[in-house]
């Protein structure tokens, strides 16, 4: 073999080897992401959370299939009974108003007070994607009804700073913020107060909140 | 010049050198999927099985709460016809359920879609930037209800006040489903209005410099039609009562 035949099988060959890994890594860089991405390769905590909030979402299609189930077997009834279809009625109005804000409600719950630091060299601003997340672990952890600073949360209802001051709907409130949710008392404190949850989140922010149980809360329409 | 024997000898040891890098190299990029399939804990695997099978069964619950719905609007429309007073009733139960989220609505307004980026993050990026978060999803309802929006949907569930969005590592959950991406996020109201809010807010422009940079999906679309299906979740207030 000469010397120039001998290098350019040596080319040659580095060349193929070249080809091939350059082949291969794309698409075993793809491989291991979609790996990554597949839910067998999830942590199982990550499982089990999706698995709990799943039969959490059974319970409740099974609850509103029972109650359809029963409010169609009622009206066959009482195909014929006017009082009876006006009470069913009545009875589910009673119960919406309640969830769109139309009527003062009651029960308990908890308070969690919220509290920027205004003075010193930087002061601490409470971001709106931390009230959100604070309010969306309340609904998480089983709050029925919240408002804040008196103000009722609504379907529709958008919650931002504006400025120094926050904004409810259509309604403008100042710091310190007073969110109230009625519902399960327990499950809200335990949600919150998660480590590493929001109220960690706020503290790291150095936003100050401070949480109460409360017996009877009282939220206006 | 160098011998023929010195020739092949060198040849050989950079034949041999070749070889060896491109087994090591092999070897390297394959030990994550050989490893990785290797531990899928058998528990994964049953974990995954019992998770789509509360999926089906849930879907399988929706169908029959539709038609149970379908139903009842169908009974209650007969009633309406024989009484003023049960037709009073039931105009304002419509009302009172289109405010709870409890109906199907429909018409014009916008479509936000945000999806994870298609490429793989290097070693050295931040691989946060690459994928959708359960926070995005919550500034952007809270935005699109800031602009005006009367009812709002992600994917095929309907968003309504108190609809958790949380995350499980990489798997978001509204309303306790399972989402996939991308995230169709549809708002029933004023198109211009809510296309010029949220595409000049700073959250929805600071999404656009992770799509250009990262690759990640946020686009809006406006003068669209579209439907938003009603909640399923009517939960009776277990807590609350009507205060005296």
């Amino acid at each position: 073999m000469t010397n120039r035949s001998l290098w350019r099988s040596t080319a040659l060959m580095f060349f193929a080897i070249s080809f091939l890994v350059g082949l291969f890594l794309p698409g075993q860089a793809r491989v291991v992401q979609e790996m990554k991405q597949s839910y067998q390769n999830q942590d199982p905590k990550d499982l089990i959370r999706v698995i709990k909030d799943l039969q959490g979402r059974k319970a409740t299609l099974l609850a509103e299939e029972t109650d359809m189930s029963q409010r169609v077997t009622q009206y066959l009834r009482a195909s014929d009974d006017t009082a009876a279809q006006v009470q069913q009625l009545q009875r589910e109005e009673a119960v919406l108003q309640q969830k769109i804000g139309k009527v003062p409600l009651e029960g308990p719950g908890i308070r969690v007070t919220i509290q920027e630091q205004s003075t010193g060299e930087s002061p601490s601003i409470l971001a709106d994607e931390d009230l959100l997340l604070l309010l969306n672990d309340l609904w998480a952890s089983g709050a029925e009804v919240i408002s804040l600073n008196g103000i009722r949360l609504l379907n529709s209802t958008a919650v931002f700073r504006a400025g120094l001051n926050v904004r409810v709907g259509d309604h403008v409130t100042t710091m310190p913020l007073r969110v109230e949710a009625i519902g399960d008392v327990e499950n809200m404190s335990k949600g919150l107060q998660m480590p590493g949850g929001v109220l960690d989140l706020l503290n790291l922010r150095r936003v100050s909140a401070i949480v109460q149980t409360v017996s009877l809360l009282k939220l206006s329409n | 010049m160098m011998s023929p024997r010195k020739n092949r000898i060198a040849f050989l040891i950079a034949l041999f050198v070749l070889v060896i890098s491109f087994g090591y190299l092999l070897a390297v990029q394959f030990e994550p999927t050989i490893n990785q399939a290797y531990v899928v804990p058998d528990q994964n695997v049953e974990l995954v099985e019992i998770m789509k099978g509360l999926e089906l069964e849930n879907a399988k619950s929706v169908e029959r709460i539709v038609a149970l719905r379908s139903r009842l609007n169908e009974l209650e429309s007969k009633a309406a016809a024989t009484s003023d007073e049960v037709r009073l009733l039931t105009q304002r139960l419509q009302e009172d359920r289109a405010a709870a989220g409890l109906s199907d609505v429909a018409g014009e307004g916008v479509i936000v879609t945000l999806g994870d980026s298609t490429r793989t993050p290097t070693l050295s990026d931040d691989a946060n930037y690459y994928v959708i978060h359960d926070g995005y999803l919550r500034m952007m309802v809270n935005l699109m209800r800031r602009y005006g929006a009367s009812a709002i949907a992600i994917n095929d569930q309907r968003v309504l006040a108190n609809s958790p969005i949380v995350c499980a590592g990489p798997i978001i959950l509204v309303n306790s489903s399972k989402m996939s991406p991308p995230y169709v996020i549809r708002a029933l109201g004023e198109p211009e209005a809510l296309f010029r809010g949220i595409s000049q807010d700073v959250f929805f422009k600071i999404l656009t410099v992770y799509r250009d940079q990262f690759g990640i999906t946020c686009s809006i679309q406006k003068d669209v039609q579209i439907a938003i299906p009603a909640s399923l979740d009517n939960r009776a207030l277990k807590y609350t009562k009507g205060a005296r």
